[in-house]
């Protein structure tokens, strides 16, 4: 088997094009799915059960069923309630929603791997609910909270392909029709793994960075 | 400078309308009981500052606490001793509604019923921002210090007078730094945590808790986890606090400790205050064979 | 190419018969010009998106429809799609979805137009959730192996691992040929099946004569052969939103149009595809 690379030369607009809208939609559902996620966490470490049950089942469902299906029911379901999403806007909205339940799980596991002792001292000191988050809690749950959502963050990257059953044309959707135009599958899989491979070391340049920041006390 | 800034509001001699409503009495009584030569002082020490009356808990079907009623005056310490298990932190925690007591259980500090709300029958559990402010007039140290690992010595002290707005930041700082030089750690205000020893901790602990000024102390077996060449450091700050005149509950295990500085020792047993009295008589004279058998294991071991 | 293949006499026949036929319908078309008065633009009270044609395609059949050097769709269908779009008096819309999508969208209301070229079946024909439209051409379904393979005949077949993609009627049909119950190896797509097949990860795969022709055209070629006898010879049309009955009696009249106008067969000319008038017409068509 001989590689010849020469395909890029003609379609490597077509395909950064796909790579540009897989990165879109991971920066949008991150920037969505972040700060509901914060919310959907106080509902999961609610002690109202009023608001943890309901939580616990609408986690337990959206992570319990496949991303596909999601995309599918945002995209072909959802349409039958009279909102009508186009694919990339459907894709969107299903992966936020799954992704939503997924950190807010993360960041729920994060907040109990604070030593209870901390919420003694919070209660004794008489500090109040949202200045001992700020001030004491989150800066001691984002260490454990980061690395986890940064490597799912790098699944999300390689799950966006998934978007191209409902009609996005994303990286590997482009990459698959460029292989059926020009038969040359090993160069653009190749180049495609390439591509994945940029974006994810971006995000562990993040992850190392972010850890840096949120952890002033750890490094000593 | 060492810093008195607490010690007055503790020491003032209250005037009669202040004992008038600490004590529920009415001013004609106590007239009354001044013409009978009473002090004031002494009418204060009739309404301690803590009270704690019919204290109830429960762990699912097990009893931990069996109604136990305990008085203690302003500017007193009582050492609580006992076996682990006797029930001795959970009323510790109590005092300050860490764990909530069983309905009808009363802690009243300083004539306030604290963590019910007192207007309501039969009294509800008080919440939020009315809650905090109770507490905050509660210093607590824990056994394993809990400090915020996350900020500096300094800004472990400074975080609750900033929370309760109860100085600028300059003012919390400069009394932050006062309290470190209180407890020895001048030099140790930029901190972390785990940049100090089990010691300097548990003083930056102390500190933060003196920070909100409060009227009561409550030490949880504060030297037990720390090494023993660390724990006298830690006592020789209680000490310096009890001179002071603070009101201080000590859970503990330092049976040297409580001889010298408490005022009473109260040891209990299941849930059950069994001997409670001048440390001479309790330490070096149990009446009670239980006591008796505890004391003789602290000395074996201790 | 198809005449070098010796066992391939009664596909040639086909073929024969549909180069023939071009000269006879030229021959017919005398007498009195008959025309007719079609609606522009077509009143169209259920599209999906007024004054959009949405169109599901796959984007994944090469010659048929599929992405261009320059990132465009392309494609005999993706030409005679525009053409109706014009034809109706609106915008042609397309969206590129896999085939597993594509009916799902359409019974979803997602689209109002879909299938390259969906083969009349029974169930199809009589599906609640979409209309098929009179066939566009006669599907010829073939089985493709490796010459390696030692596979010529359908006798040397069975026994062998069959595969193709997902769902097609093309899969359903070379099982059917063969006499076997399930296939060893489904694929997502076309790409993928033609991978799987040279990599000998299964022995016969089951796709439109199209598609064969494609694969033995390009990128080794040679090693890829058709084998004598189609799986299944039949009519394909376009698939209709259910709501669109409208669409459907439209879309029908105008392919009537485009067969005997010309536009069909120059469409298939321009993209080298096999002109199967004559064959439509023994289904009156």
């Amino acid at each position: 088997m001989h590689l010849n690379f020469s395909v890029w030369l003609t379609r490597w607009p077509y395909l950064l094009q796909g790579a540009a809208i897989s990165l879109e939609i991971v920066v949008i559902v991150l920037l969505l799915s972040t700060p509901l996620a914060m919310i959907a966490a106080l509902g999961l470490g609610a002690t109202n059960r009023a608001i943890l049950y309901p939580m616990m089942a609408i986690s337990w469902i959206l992570r319990g069923i496949p991303p596909l299906v999601i995309l599918f029911v945002a995209y072909f379901v959802v349409p039958q309630f009279g909102i009508s999403l186009t694919p990339l806007v459907a894709a969107i909205a299903g992966f936020t929603a799954y992704n939503t339940l997924v950190v807010a799980e993360l960041i729920v596991a994060g907040f109990r791997s604070v030593d209870p002792g901390q919420h003694a001292a919070i209660a004794a000191l008489g500090l109040p609910p949202f200045r001992a988050y700020r001030r004491v809690l989150l800066p001691q749950a984002l260490p454990s909270i980061i690395p986890p959502y940064i490597s799912y963050s790098t699944d999300m990257v390689k799950g966006t392909a998934l978007a191209g059953s409902i009609g996005v044309l994303e990286l590997v959707t482009r990459a698959n029709q460029v292989i059926l135009a020009t038969n040359r599958p090993f160069e653009i899989l190749l180049g495609i793994a390439a591509l994945y491979g940029i974006v994810d070391a971006g995000l562990m340049g993040l992850q190392a960075a972010a850890e840096r920041l949120w952890a002033p006390h750890a490094r000593r | 400078m060492k810093a008195t800034l607490w010690v007055t509001r503790y020491d003032a001699r209250p005037c009669r309308e202040d004992i008038a409503s600490r004590t529920g009495m009415t001013m004609i009584e106590l007239a009354a009981l001044s013409e009978h030569g009473a002090h004031e002082s002494a009418v204060v020490n009739v309404a301690p500052l803590l009270r704690i009356k019919k204290l109830v808990k429960r762990y699912g079907p097990k009893t931990v606490l069996h109604g136990v009623d305990l008085d203690i005056p302003a500017g007193r310490v009582v050492a609580l001793i006992g076996a682990s298990g006797s029930g001795k932190s959970t009323l510790l925690r109590c005092v300050n509604y860490l764990e909530v007591p069983e309905p009808g259980s009363e802690i009243w500090l300083d004539g306030e019923l604290i963590g019910q709300d007192a207007r309501s029958t039969p009294p509800r559990l008080l919440q939020g921002a009315a809650l905090r402010r109770q507490r905050s007039q509660i210093g607590m140290v824990f056994q394993h210090f809990n400090l915020f690992p996350n900020l500096t010595a300094l800004e472990n002290i400074t975080e609750a007078p900033l929370a309760h707005r109860r100085a600028t930041k300059a003012e919390a700082r400069m009394q932050a730094q006062a309290l470190l030089d209180q407890v020895g750690l001048h030099d140790k205000a930029a901190s972390y945590p785990s940049q100090l020893s089990g010691g300097q901790q548990q003083r930056v602990a102390i500190a933060r808790a003196l920070a909100m000024k409060p009227r009561l102390m409550l030490f949880d077996e504060v030297t037990s986890a720390l090494d023993p060449e660390l724990v006298d450091e830690v006592l020789k700050v209680m000490l310096q606090l009890a001179q002071d005149g603070m009101t201080m509950v000590v859970v503990t295990h330092e049976m040297a400790f409580a001889a010298e500085v408490a005022d009473r020792v109260v040891y209990m047993d299941q849930g059950r205050i069994i001997e409670d009295g001048p440390p001479g008589s309790i330490l070096r004279n149990p009446r009670h064979p239980r006591t008796q058998a505890f004391l003789k294991r602290m000395l074996r071991t201790g | 190419m198809l005449t070098s293949c010796v066992k391939w006499a009664p596909l040639a026949a086909l073929l024969a018969f549909a180069g023939g036929a071009e000269a006879q319908s030229a021959a017919t078309a005398t007498g009195p010009q008959v025309s007719i008065d079609l609606p522009k633009p077509w009143p169209l009270r259920h599209l999906v998106a007024t004054g959009t044609l949405t169109i599901a395609t796959t984007g994944k059949s090469a010659g048929v429809t599929f992405v261009d050097e320059s990132g465009k769709l392309a494609g005999a269908r993706i030409d005679l799609w525009t053409k109706l779009a014009d034809d109706l008096g609106i915008k042609p819309d397309f969206v590129v979805i896999d085939w597993p999508g594509v009916l799902p969208g359409l019974a979803a209301n997602r689209f109002d137009i879909a299938c390259e070229g969906a083969s009349w079946t029974k169930a199809r024909l009589a599906s609640p959730d979409f209309y098929m439209t009179r066939p566009l051409e006669v599907a010829i379904n073939v089985g493709v192996a490796l010459k390696s393979s030692g596979i010529a005949t359908w006798s040397d077949a069975a026994g062998k691992r069959l595969g193709g993609v997902k769902g097609e009627q093309e899969l359903k049909d070379l099982l059917a040929k063969a006499g076997a119950k399930t296939a060893s190896l489904e694929l997502p797509g076309v790409p993928e099946a033609r991978l799987a097949l040279l990599n000998g990860q299964y022995d016969v795969y089951g796709t439109g004569m199209q598609v064969a022709q494609t694969l033995l055209k390009g990128e080794d070629g040679d090693k890829f052969m058709i084998l004598g006898e189609p799986t299944a010879v039949d009519a394909s049309g376009f698939c209709v939103n259910k709501n669109e009955g409208d669409l459907a009696q439209a879309v029908n009249v105008l392919l009537a149009k485009y067969s005997v106008d010309g536009t069909m067969a120059s469409i298939n000319k321009k993209w080298d595809m096999p002109d199967t008038t004559a064959n439509l017409a023994k289904l009156g068509y």
